[in-house]
């Protein structure tokens, strides 16, 4: 009998087997093609540059607001207004009956004889503020007090040297210049709301990316024009459009942002 | 050059052919992460990279999982390929790779046989003509994980035991006993055969 040695042995596996080819089902390609496309998905990502950027400006934010025992920085507009207050923030205590609405009537009442040329949108709340006084006076006088010391507070009324009209807020009731909504209005019941174009905006658009966080919390804490860093939307995501360290300005064109 | 068709598309037949000229080429595009260079370069090398899996899986079965997991290895790690080698090559041990992964993964331990229990069986002469390669795959399938293993990657890949004991994290010995107890394995389900075949062509 023949004998043979393992190496021939093996040699007869390798001879047979070392080159076999074998059709696969097409499922896996599938597979594979999914499972290399996964990663290519997430790569449109947002730059590190920007969340670098983002993450210091966060940071800085939150120390100001965290450290405990200190005072966060106020910052300060960098335009100021070159005449006072003609009129300071006045909290008024409204009596029982109707006083609280005529005050309400005298803030709009002043409202309407400004002079204002320039502003077309205060011209808008000139007009829409002389309606609303002309509603609440042909409003029902209340005769029960339900609600104790209502409050109306009007806003500070700031005029600059070049007769424009500066208002620091708008009290909400001016926006609802539907008389049939006016109609249900009891003035009584307005307080001190103050709603400003910023929040109404955050309600509006909602926070979307990491810009609109950042440009969120920076807005709650530095209440100058042009704020410390302020991120845009566009349809690539949020990009980094202002930074504001006091001497130092940058500020993206809107245009620029729009056509990359 | 690749080989186009009349209206354009690459001729699949004649890539063939020229296929170790084409995939130096699709390396690049590959590389690039380019969807239909990936695919062509599936297209061409799946079968021989899933005849490889088969030899270390127990069923097809598993060779296709062997086949997709190393496949994405390739495609994820192509941007590391030196070209110190055959793009082929580094392709097929990439696939090798993937198999050891797999059978680690499946069996945390080798069946470890010490050296002194393994006898070696009688030496004789096979003779294979009259076996099919599905047989001699079958005979390979059947064999336990690790014998498996050892026994393609020494008799079919040509590896050293020293090789295989650093790739498997295992000693030499341990790696000779692991073939010796697959080769005896093997003679024992040819010599079956044999002797079935004999019997079938007396009668």
């Amino acid at each position: 009998m023949k004998t043979q040695t393992d190496n021939d042995f093996d040699k007869l596996f390798k001879d047979r087997l070392e080159d076999i080819e074998l059709v696969p089902s097409q499922k896996v390609w599938a597979k594979i093609s999914s499972d290399i496309s996964l990663p290519v998905k997430n790569k449109k990502r947002i730059p590190l540059i920007w969340l670098v950027a983002a993450s210091i400006s966060l940071l800085f934010v939150l120390s100001l607001v965290l450290i405990p025992g200190k005072e966060p920085i106020k910052l300060q507009a960098s335009i100021q207004p070159s005449t006072e207050y003609k009129e300071p923030v006045i909290p008024v205590k409204a009596k029982r009956g109707s006083v609280g609405r005529l005050k309400g009537i005298v803030f709009l009442n002043r409202l309407a004889s400004m002079r204002v040329e320039k502003d077309k949108r205060l011209k808008s709340y000139k007009i829409t503020g002389k309606a609303i006084a002309d509603n609440i006076k042909n409003l029902p006088l209340l005769t029960e007090v339900n609600v104790e010391n209502p409050v109306v507070i009007l806003p500070p009324v700031v005029i600059l040297k070049e007769e424009t009209v500066v208002i620091a807020s708008i009290p909400s009731f001016i926006a609802m210049h539907d008389p049939s909504v006016l109609k249900e209005i009891n003035p009584r019941r307005i307080n001190n709301e103050q709603t400003t174009d910023v929040d109404y905006q955050d309600k509006q658009t909602g926070i979307r990316s990491i810009g609109d966080l950042v440009n969120f919390v920076v807005r709650h804490v530095d209440h100058r024009d042009e704020k410390i860093i302020e991120f845009s939307n566009h349809d690539e995501g949020s990009s980094l459009t202002g930074i504001n360290l006091g001497l130092i300005k940058i500020r993206a064109k809107q245009n620029d942002i729009k056509s990359n | 050059m690749q080989p186009l068709l009349p209206n354009g598309h690459l001729d699949f037949n004649n890539m063939k052919a020229s296929h170790q000229v084409l995939i130096l080429d699709l390396l690049d595009g590959c590389r690039q992460e380019d969807p239909h260079t990936q695919e062509l370069l599936y297209k061409l090398m799946a079968s021989k990279m899933l005849g490889v899996c088969m030899r270390y899986a127990r069923d097809q079965f598993q060779a296709e999982d062997m086949l997709q997991l190393g496949f994405v290895k390739v495609f994820k790690k192509v941007k590391d390929f030196r070209e110190e080698g055959s793009f082929e090559g580094w392709i097929r041990r990439v696939i090798l790779n993937t198999a050891i992964e797999v059978y680690r993964k499946e069996q945390k331990h080798l069946n470890i046989v010490d050296l002194a229990d393994v006898h070696d069986a009688p030496q004789q002469m096979f003779n294979m003509d009259g076996l099919e390669v599905k047989d001699l795959l079958a005979m390979i399938q059947e064999l336990s994980a690790g014998y498996r293993l050892v026994f393609n990657l020494y008799a079919i890949e040509g590896y050293s035991h020293k090789e295989i004991a650093e790739q498997l994290g295992i000693s030499e010995g341990a790696s000779k006993s692991q073939l010796s107890r697959a080769r005896t394995i093997l003679k024992g389900k040819l010599a079956k055969t044999e002797g079935i075949n004999y019997e079938n062509t007396n009668r």
